[in-house]
C-alpha cells in the first residue's frame, strides 16, 4: 500500500532539492562584497531614519481592520456585478447585494458611533481628552 | 424569487431570524445604549424564539432535500438546531444577569452569542465541506472573542488567547484533512463522497491508508471542538477563565454542534454503503479507544479540581467521551446498532444539555451572590440559598447518571447501544467511570449541604424581574431533569430525528 505513495516521496525529495541547490550554488559562486549602503534596508530610495523595531500606534490597527473589511466587500461585489445582467431575477439580485452592503455598512456605523474612528480618543472613565 | 429559492430560504428560516436578531440588536444598541440592555436582550430572545417557532415548521428545502445544495435540513439537523437555539437563548438570559461583566459590554455580548448560535446551527446542517468549514469558523471566531470578554480579567484574556491558538491549529489541520478528502474522492459534498467510497468498496477497491489519514485529520478539528482527548488541553483553562455564560455556551452549544456534524460526517461518508469494510473497523477502534481514554482522563482529573467551573470543565471532557461511544458504535456496529448508537448519542446530548446549562447556571448564581468559585467557598451555602443549591444537586445527580434523573436514562441507552454494537468492554469502562464521577460530583454537593456552618449569609442578592426570570429558568431545567416522563419525550424525539 505504501508503495502507491512513492510519487509523493519523489516529489518531497525534488522539492527539498529545488530549494537547497540554488542556495548552495549561490553560496559557492557569488562574490562577497558587502558595504554599509548595500546592506541598508531599501525604503523607496530614502535613507532610513531610526530603528525599524518601533511600537506602532494601536489606532492604525483599528483603521487597518476597517479597511480590510471594505476591501473584502469590494472583492465580493465584483463577481456579483459581473453576473448581475444574467441573473434570472434582477430585483432579487439587487436586494441581496444591497442587504450585503447594508450589513457591512452597519459595521462602519457601529465603529463610528462607538468612537473607533476618532483619532483623539475619549475615555469614558473620567471623560478626559487624552492628547498624544 | 423562484419557488425553488423560496423553498431554500424557508428551510433556513430559523437562521434568517437569527441574522435578523443580530442586526436588530446591533442597531438597537446604537440607540438605547447600556441603559436599554434588557431591551436589547428581549429583542435577541424574541429572535431566538421566532427561530424556534420557524424550526417547528420542518421545512427541508428544495427538491433535492437540501437548502442551496449546501445544507441538509433534516430531522437530525432539526434536533440539534433546537438544542442549539434553546442553549443560545438561555446563555443570553444568563448573560444579562452575570455580574462579572461590565454593563457597557453587555449589548455587544448579545449579538456575539447570537453569532455563535448561528454558526452552530448552520454547522449541524452542513452537507458540504466548504459550508462545514465556513460555519465552523463563524462558530469559532465568535467564541474566541467571547472567551476574552472580561477585558480587565487576566484569566479571561488567557482563556481567549489559548483558545484562539489551539483553535487556529486545529482548524488548519481540519482544513488540510478536507483537502485530502476532496483529493481522494473528487467531491465536496458529504453524501456524494459517501457514495463514491461505497462504489469503490463494491468495486473491490476499498479506501485505504490515505482515507484513514484524511479522516483522522478531519476528526482532529471536530474532536477539538468537542474537547476529546488528546485535543482537550484548552478546555479546562478556557472553561475556568471565560465568563460563566460563555462557559455554558462552549460546554453545550459548541459541543452539540461538534457532535452534530461529527455524526453527520460519519453517517454520510462512511455508512452510505451496504457492507462494512476494513477502514470502518480501524476507524471505529480509534474512536472507541479515544472515547474510553477521554472519559477516564476527564473523570480522574476532575477529582483533583477545586474550582467548580474547572471541575465542570473536566466533567464536560468526560461527557465528550460518553458521547463518543455513540459514534464508535456507529462505525463498528451493523445497520441496526448504528441507528441505536446515533439515537442514544442524540438522547444523551439532550440530557447532558439540561444538566450542564443548569449546573453552570447555579454556579453563576452562587458566584454572583456569594462570590463563591471554589468548593471551599461553597461550604454551607445550602443554608443561605437552599433552592438553588437543591437544583444544583439535581443537575449533579443527572451528570453522574443516577436515577431519578434523565441522565440515568441517557447513560442506560448509551450502554445498551454500546453492548449491542459489540463494544462490551467500552460499556464496562463507562460504568466504572460513573463511579469515579459520583465521587467528585458528590464533593460539590457535600460542600454545599454537609460542610461549613449552618448560618445564613445574605450575600448580595439580585433584585428585579430579569434576574427572577433568569433564575426561574434554572428551576424549570431542574424540573425537566428530574421529571421521568420528560425523558420519554426526549427519546421519542431522538428516534424521530433521522438523517
Amino acid at each position: 500500500m505504501l508503495q502507491d505513495y512513492h510519487a509523493v516521496l519523489v516529489f518531497l525529495i525534488t522539492g527539498v532539492a529545488m530549494v537547497c541547490t540554488p542556495l548552495i550554488l549561490g553560496l559557492l559562486f557569488r562574490p562577497k562584497n558587502d558595504y554599509a549602503e548595500k546592506t541598508m534596508p531599501y525604503e523607496c530610495g530614502e535613507d532610513p531614519i531610526g530603528d525599524a523595531q518601533i511600537r506602532f500606534d494601536m489606532r492604525f490597527y483599528t483603521t487597518a481592520l476597517i479597511f480590510i473589511i471594505f476591501e473584502v466587500e469590494i472583492a465580493f461585489m465584483f463577481p456579483w456585478a459581473h453576473v448581475f445582467n444574467s441573473a434570472p431575477d434582477k430585483l432579487f439580485a439587487l436586494g441581496a447585494g444591497l442587504i450585503f452592503i447594508f450589513i457591512v455598512f452597519l459595521g462602519l456605523i457601529v465603529d463610528w458611533a462607538k468612537g473607533d474612528l476618532d483619532w483623539v480618543k475619549t475615555f469614558d472613565t473620567n471623560k478626559r481628552r487624552v492628547q498624544d | 424569487m423562484s419557488p425553488e429559492l423560496l423553498a431554500d430560504f424557508a428551510a433556513i428560516a430559523p437562521e434568517m431570524w437569527l441574522v435578523g436578531a443580530i442586526l436588530a440588536t446591533v442597531i438597537a444598541d446604537l440607540f438605547v445604549g447600556q441603559r436599554g440592555r434588557y431591551f436589547v436582550g428581549a429583542l435577541a430572545l424574541a429572535g431566538v424564539g421566532m427561530a424556534l417557532c420557524k424550526l417547528s415548521d420542518g421545512a427541508t428545502g428544495g427538491s433535492d432535500g437540501t437548502a442551496f445544495g449546501m445544507l441538509a435540513v433534516d430531522g437530525h439537523a432539526a434536533f440539534f438546531r433546537a438544542l442549539i437555539l434553546a442553549g443560545t437563548g438561555l446563555v443570553i438570559l444568563h448573560g444579562l444577569v452575570f455580574r462579572g461583566m461590565e454593563d457597557s459590554s453587555r449589548n455587544e455580548f448579545i449579538p456575539m452569542v447570537l453569532g455563535t448560535g448561528l454558526g452552530a446551527s448552520l454547522l449541524v446542517a452542513s452537507d458540504n465541506l466548504i459550508m462545514l468549514l465556513l460555519s465552523m469558523e463563524l462558530l469559532s471566531l465568535s467564541s474566541y472573542l467571547l472567551a476574552g470578554w472580561q477585558r480587565k480579567e487576566r484569566r479571561s484574556s488567557e482563556a481567549a488567547l489559548k483558545y484562539l491558538i489551539y483553535g487556529a491549529v486545529a482548524s488548519a489541520i481540519m482544513t488540510f484533512g478536507f483537502s485530502l478528502v476532496w483529493g481522494l474522492t473528487g467531491s465536496m459534498n458529504l453524501s456524494e463522497i459517501g457514495h463514491r467510497l461505497a462504489l469503490d468498496v463494491l468495486g473491490d477497491n476499498a479506501p485505504g491508508f490515505g482515507m484513514v489519514m484524511a479522516t483522522v485529520l478531519v476528526f482532529v478539528g471536530l474532536f477539538f471542538k468537542a474537547s476529546v482527548f488528546p485535543f482537550h488541553f484548552w478546555a479546562p483553562d478556557v472553561y475556568e477563565g471565560a465568563p460563566t455564560p460563555v462557559t455554558t455556551l462552549l460546554a453545550v452549544v459548541s459541543k452539540a454542534a461538534a457532535f452534530g456534524v461529527l455524526v453527520r460526517f460519519v453517517d454520510a461518508v462512511f455508512l452510505a454503503g451496504q457492507e462494512p469494510y476494513e477502514l470502518l473497523e480501524s476507524l471505529g477502534w480509534i474512536v472507541a479507544v479515544l472515547a474510553a481514554v477521554t472519559m477516564t482522563y476527564g473523570n480522574i482529573t476532575a477529582v483533583l479540581q477545586r474550582n467548580v467551573k474547572r471541575l465542570l470543565g473536566y466533567s464536560s471532557i468526560a461527557h465528550a467521551g460518553y458521547l463518543l461511544m455513540g459514534v464508535a458504535v456507529m462505525l463498528v456496529g451493523d445497520e441496526a446498532t448504528a441507528d441505536m448508537g446515533r439515537e442514544s448519542l442524540l438522547f444523551y446530548m439532550a440530557t447532558y444539555y439540561l444538566a450542564t446549562i443548569g449546573a453552570f447556571g447555579c454556579a453563576m448564581y452562587l458566584a454572583n451572590r456569594f462570590g463563591a468559585e471554589d468548593t471551599d467557598d461553597y461550604q454551607g451555602l445550602a443554608w443561605s440559598a437552599p433552592y438553588v443549591c437543591g437544583a444544583m444537586v439535581v443537575f449533579l445527580v443527572s451528570l453522574t447518571g443516577l436515577p431519578p434523573t434523565v441522565g440515568f436514562v441517557g447513560k442506560l441507552y448509551l450502554l445498551k447501544a454500546s453492548w449491542a454494537g459489540g463494544l462490551e468492554w467500552l460499556a464496562v469502562v463507562a460504568s466504572l467511570n460513573a463511579v469515579v464521577a459520583l465521587y467528585y460530583y458528590f464533593k460539590v454537593a457535600r460542600a454545599l449541604f454537609l460542610r461549613g456552618e449552618q448560618t445564613v449569609v445574605p450575600g448580595t442578592p439580585h433584585k428585579g424581574l430579569v434576574p427572577v426570570i433568569a433564575y426561574a429558568s434554572l428551576f424549570a431545567l431542574a424540573g425537566a431533569t428530574i421529571w421521568y416522563t420528560f425523558s420519554d419525550v426526549l427519546i421519542v424525539w431522538a428516534e424521530a430525528s433521522p438523517l
